[in-house]
């Protein structure tokens, strides 16, 4: 059964390295947060289940911990996304020139949302 | 345990070209956003340490460093967008 979990371990490394490559190549800021949320939200649950399941088995008991932290992140990864997005739309980071439509800028896009 | 050395070099590559993303960032937003992946590269990379080592000396610094890094970036998404790190008027 081992073997399992090393291949869910395998598995979610991959998709943080696709995450990663995304981090590079695509154009802006709005288009990076999506790769971003790859790693943070499906890479580390994969691999949290995977860790979870390898060190209860090497240990004998079923240990929560690991799959504690990896939940936290899973919750608080999209909060921080949004958090990115609107700070970077307030701070006036350019929006790449092929974006369609940008619903922000007319009316309520310089207004606190509290 | 082959799977977990390989697992472990995707994630170091992975966390390098994260870490390309905060040097190259031009805004601060791209650096905060890549460092806030980067994070999340190393909670991997302790995970799956811990674990090709048969211990579980790393998972608490799992939760601390998810918590920190956490508070890290509302830090900075806070600075953007007022220009103080933690505003007291206003909670």
């Amino acid at each position: 059964m081992e073997i399992v979990a090393e291949l869910l371990i395998l598995a979610a490394a991959l998709w943080m390295l696709v995450g990663s490559i995304g981090l590079l190549r695509l154009p802006d800021v709005y288009n990076r947060l999506h790769a971003s949320g790859i790693a943070g939200t499906v890479g580390i649950l994969l691999l949290g289940l995977g860790v979870t399941w390898l060190a209860s088995l090497q240990q004998g008991v079923v240990l929560i911990r690991p799959l504690i932290a990896v939940l936290l992140i899973f919750f608080i990864s999209p909060v921080s996304t949004h958090v990115i997005a609107n700070a970077a739309y307030r701070s006036g980071v350019p929006l790449e020139p092929q974006t369609i439509r940008d619903d922000l800028a007319r009316g309520g896009g310089n207004q606190r949302s509290r | 345990m082959i799977l977990l050395d390989l697992a472990l070099a995707v994630l170091g590559l992975s966390l390098g070209l994260a870490m390309v993303r905060v040097v190259l960032g031009p805004s601060v937003a791209d650096r905060a956003m890549a460092l806030e992946a980067a994070g999340v590269h190393l909670i991997a990379i302790m995970g799956v340490w811990s674990v090709r080592g048969g211990h579980t000396d790393f998972f608490d610094a799992m939760l601390v460093l998810a918590a920190v890094s956490f508070v890290g970036t509302l830090g900075i998404a806070s600075y953007l967008r007022k220009g103080v790190p933690i505003d007291g008027d206003r909670g």
